[in-house]
């Protein structure tokens, strides 16, 4: 063979060809080894081994083009990436949305209690200029404090790792009810809190406005000539005056189980229920007659007015405001006595 | 959704990332009836590692998946998220 070779091309052509061929088996080697590093390092990146030669020999390493294969899976997980960025997109948009327009204000703090997210009405609550909360933490921002500050709900959550809801939280004066959630990672390890503020000063001071005004109509009641009741549908007993007290004898122990039947005397129990029905079925009545029966078994005519009042459409209770007509009578069993 | 091919490949006695490799090949030939719900890949192997790489990697590239341990091997499920 080699002799036939010298023949045909001479020994310098011979030379030439040993040393091509040298060249290209030298190049295709590089052009492997630069396939298995660069398909070793797309491997890498995607988390697995690399590939052992005795795995795949170079001639299936080439058919089976592996870097082509990683790069169209590539394309793949980018194209993937590039429509779960745009739904985020659609995703932070609609929060943002949402986040502006509730009526309470919203704060998302990181575990190290730094604000991330807050909406427009944190700002108008707690009096804040725009931009004031960023690269802040919440005590620092809201409360002016380096510390937690007492009943922080965001100390609470760091502590249970549960949601927590404070009914009033006073600062600066004002209330706020705060609702507080933990986001946790797989782990269950808190990495941020979510915390709902709802200014309740307002509310706070009806309630406390209501309550004094409920004080100051029941010492009026309480101190009126006149008997005043207020009566249950059940019939029971929500509320009695002094005169009440007095002219029917009973303390106020015994009128926690006592029944409005139990005060009207016998012969006017069937004009009182139908008085109560009237109200019931919503009609006003006019001025009401009828006969007290007290403890001691004395009856007392009264005259006077009755309303009802209603709480979601249903009856709530009966008011009653009555004077004594003619003095006390004693009844039949009373004089036996 | 009509009906839905399932291709099943064998790969059992490979390992990863020969397993990963396969996978790929196939799922990127198979991208449009896969994302259609025409088709639904079923690897069949007995590399644990695959069971890990494989979905994670086609979940990334949007695809649904499902992993079964089954008496010698593990069934490796690709389909359309959509499902």
């Amino acid at each position: 063979m080699k002799s036939i070779i010298h023949k045909l091309f001479g020994e310098s052509d011979l030379e030439r060809l040993t040393s091509e061929n040298r060249m290209l088996r030298e190049a295709q080697f590089r052009q492997i080894e630069y396939i298995r590093k660069k398909t070793n390092q797309l491997l890498l990146l995607m988390g697995t081994l690399p590939i052992r030669p005795e795995e795949l020999d170079d001639d299936t390493l080439i058919g089976i083009d592996p870097i082509g294969v990683v790069a169209e899976s590539f394309v793949q997980i980018l194209g993937h990436e590039k429509n779960l960025n745009e739904r985020l997109r659609v995703a932070h948009d609609e929060i943002q949305a949402i986040l502006a327009s509730v009526g309470i204000g919203i704060m998302v703090l990181d575990s190290n209690m730094n604000v991330q997210i807050y909406n427009q009405r944190v700002l108008e609550m707690f009096g804040l200029d725009e931009g004031s909360l960023s690269g802040k933490t919440c005590c620092k921002a809201i409360c002016g404090s380096d510390s937690y500050p007492p009943n922080c709900a965001f100390e609470r959550i760091m502590e249970t790792r549960r949601p927590v809801h404070q009914t009033d939280w006073v600062l600066n004066g004002k209330h706020f009810e705060v609702s507080g959630v933990p986001v946790k990672n797989r782990f269950g390890d808190v990495t941020q809190v979510v915390l709902a503020y709802t200014d309740i000063t307002r509310r706070i001071e009806t309630e406390r406005n209501l309550r004094d005004r409920e004080q100051m109509y029941l010492a009026v009641f309480e101190n009126a000539g006149d008997i005043v009741q207020c009566v249950a549908p059940d019939g029971g007993f929500i509320f009695v005056n002094r005169a009440w007290r007095e002219h029917l004898g009973y303390s106020p122990d015994e009128i926690a189980g006592l029944k409005i039947w139990n005060i009207i005397a016998p012969e006017n129990r069937t004009a009182c229920i139908e008085h109560f029905n009237s109200l019931l079925k919503g009609e006003q009545l006019s001025e009401v007659e009828t006969v007290f029966f007290s403890k001691d078994c004395k009856e007392l005519p009264v005259k006077g007015h009755v309303t009802i009042s209603y709480s979601n459409g249903k009856p709530m209770a009966t008011f009653g405001m009555f004077r004594i007509e003619h003095g006390d009578k004693s009844s039949a069993s009373g004089q036996q006595s | 959704m009509g009906n839905m091919d399932i291709k099943e490949i064998d790969m059992r006695g490979q390992i990863c990332p020969s397993t990963f490799i396969t996978a790929l090949r196939e799922i990127n030939l198979n991208k449009n009836e896969i994302k259609s719900e025409a088709l639904k890949l079923v690897f069949i192997t007995d590399n644990r590692d695959s069971t890990v790489t494989i979905p994670e990697t086609a979940e990334n590239m949007g695809y649904g998946t499902t992993v079964t341990k089954e008496e010698h091997h593990y069934r490796i499920e690709i389909f359309s998220a959509r499902q």
